[in-house]
C-alpha cells in the first residue's frame, strides 16, 4: 500500500468514529463500552510513550530524563508545544553535556 | 438550522444572518487556542518529514486525519515500520474517545443528514468545549469553531513540513523525541482520575513486556487494550456489582 492510500484509509478510519455516534441511534453505544472506550486513548498513549522512547536503544536516559521534563511542563501549563519546547530544551542540554 | 433539542428554534427570516454570526463568533472563541494548534502542527509537520514523509503526505493527512495524537501516532508508527492494518486499526483506538465525542453531539443536537458528514469532518474535543461552554451548541457554531481549529492545524503543519525541510541534523536537535512528547501533553491532562492512572499505569508495564517479546505494533496496541481492560475493571470494583449491573454510575472517572 502506497503512503497516500495508507493516509487515505488513516483519514477515512478516524472519520468514521467521528461520523458513527452522529448517525447511530441513541443507546446503541452501551455503558459498558462507553467506560472501556474512555481508557483506549489514555492506555494507548501510555504505550506509545513507553514504546516510541524505548525503540532506539542509544540515548535511552536521556530521552527518559526529557519526557519527564516535558510531562512536567504539561502538568504545569496544560500546553502541547510548551511540554514540546521543554522535552527538547532538556534533550539538547543533556545531550550536550 | 438545528439548534440544541432544547432550544426553541430562530425565527424563519433571521437564519442566515443568526447562522453567520454563530459561524463567526464560534470561529473566533477558538482563536486563542490557535496558539497551540499551530505550534502543535508545526511540531507534527517536523516530525512527520523526519519519519520519511513527503511535505504533500504530512499535509494530506493533517488533511483527512485532522488529530494530533491520531497523525503523531500513525508517523511514529510509520518511522517503526508497521504493518497498514495495524497501523490504521491503532490510529482508530488512539481517537476512540471520538466516537465518543460525536455520540455526545449526537445525542445533544438534532442534525439533518446533510449536516452530519460535514460536522463529522471537522469535530474535535476542541472545539466542542468550547462550543459547549459558551452556547448554544448548533450546526453554525461546530462548524465555525471546527473549521477554526482546521485552519489552525492545517497551516501549523505547512509551516512545519517547510521547517523540517531545511533541518541538517534533526536527530541531535532530539526531533525525534516529538512524538512521544506530543503523546505525554495530550495524556497528562487526561490522568486526572484513579481509573484512568490504573488505566495507563497497567498499559506502561505491559508495553514494557510486550515490546520485547512482539513486533512494536502489536505490543502498543496489546498494552492499550491490556490498559482500558484494567481501567474499566477499576470503574466497576469502584461502583460495585449492583451498579454495575443496573447501569447506574456513578461517574468518579
Amino acid at each position: 500500500m502506497s503512503t497516500a492510500w495508507l493516509i487515505l484509509a488513516t483519514g477515512a478510519g478516524v472519520y468514521v468514529l467521528r461520523l458513527a455516534g452522529l448517525v447511530l441511534p441513541n443507546g446503541l453505544v452501551r455503558a459498558a463500552w462507553d467506560r472501556t472506550l474512555g481508557f483506549v486513548p489514555v492506555a494507548l498513549l501510555t504505550s506509545l510513550v513507553v514504546a516510541s522512547l524505548l525503540s532506539q536503544p542509544d540515548g535511552a536516559g536521556i530521552r527518559l530524563v526529557a519526557a519527564a521534563g516535558g510531562a512536567l511542563v504539561a502538568c504545569w501549563t496544560r500546553q502541547m508545544w510548551a511540554c514540546i519546547v521543554a522535552g527538547m530544551l532538556v534533550y539538547g542540554l543533556l545531550a550536550s553535556v | 438550522m438545528h439548534g440544541s433539542r432544547h432550544r426553541p428554534a430562530a425565527p424563519e427570516g433571521s437564519r442566515s444572518s443568526s447562522s453567520l454570526h454563530l459561524f463567526a463568533r464560534a470561529a473566533f472563541a477558538l482563536v486563542p487556542l490557535w496558539t497551540g494548534a499551530i505550534p502543535a502542527g508545526m511540531a507534527f509537520g517536523v516530525a512527520a518529514r523526519h519519519a520519511g514523509l513527503g511535505a504533500g503526505e504530512a499535509q494530506l493527512m493533517s488533511l483527512v486525519v485532522f488529530s494530533a495524537a491520531g497523525q503523531m501516532g500513525a508517523v511514529s508508527l510509520f518511522g517503526l515500520g508497521t504493518p497498514a492494518a495495524l497501523l490504521v486499526a491503532t490510529v482508530m483506538a488512539l481517537n476512540a474517545q471520538l466516537l465518543l465525542l460525536s455520540v455526545t453531539v449526537g445525542r445533544q443536537l438534532q442534525l439533518s443528514r446533510a449536516q452530519r458528514p460535514i460536522v463529522a469532518w471537522l469535530l474535535t474535543d476542541g472545539a466542542y468545549g468550547v462550543v459547549a461552554a459558551r452556547g448554544p451548541l448548533s450546526f453554525p457554531a461546530l462548524l465555525g469553531a471546527g473549521a477554526s481549529m482546521y485552519v489552525a492545524w492545517n497551516l501549523g503543519t505547512a509551516l512545519g513540513s517547510a521547517v523540517g525541510d531545511t533541518l541538517v541534523d534533526p536527530r541531535r536537535l532530539g526531533i525525534d523525541l516529538i512524538g512521544p512528547l506530543t503523546f505525554l501533553a495530550v495524556l497528562v491532562p487526561l490522568l486526572r482520575t484513579r481509573a484512568a492512572r490504573v488505566a495507563g499505569l497497567t498499559s506502561g508495564l505491559v508495553a514494557l513486556l510486550l515490546t520485547r517479546l512482539l513486533p512494536l505494533g502489536v505490543a502498543v496496541l496489546g498494552a492499550g487494550f491490556a490498559g482500558s481492560a484494567a481501567g474499566a475493571w477499576w470503574v466497576g470494583h469502584e461502583e460495585g456489582p449492583i451498579a454495575a449491573a443496573t447501569g447506574q454510575s456513578k461517574r468518579r472517572r
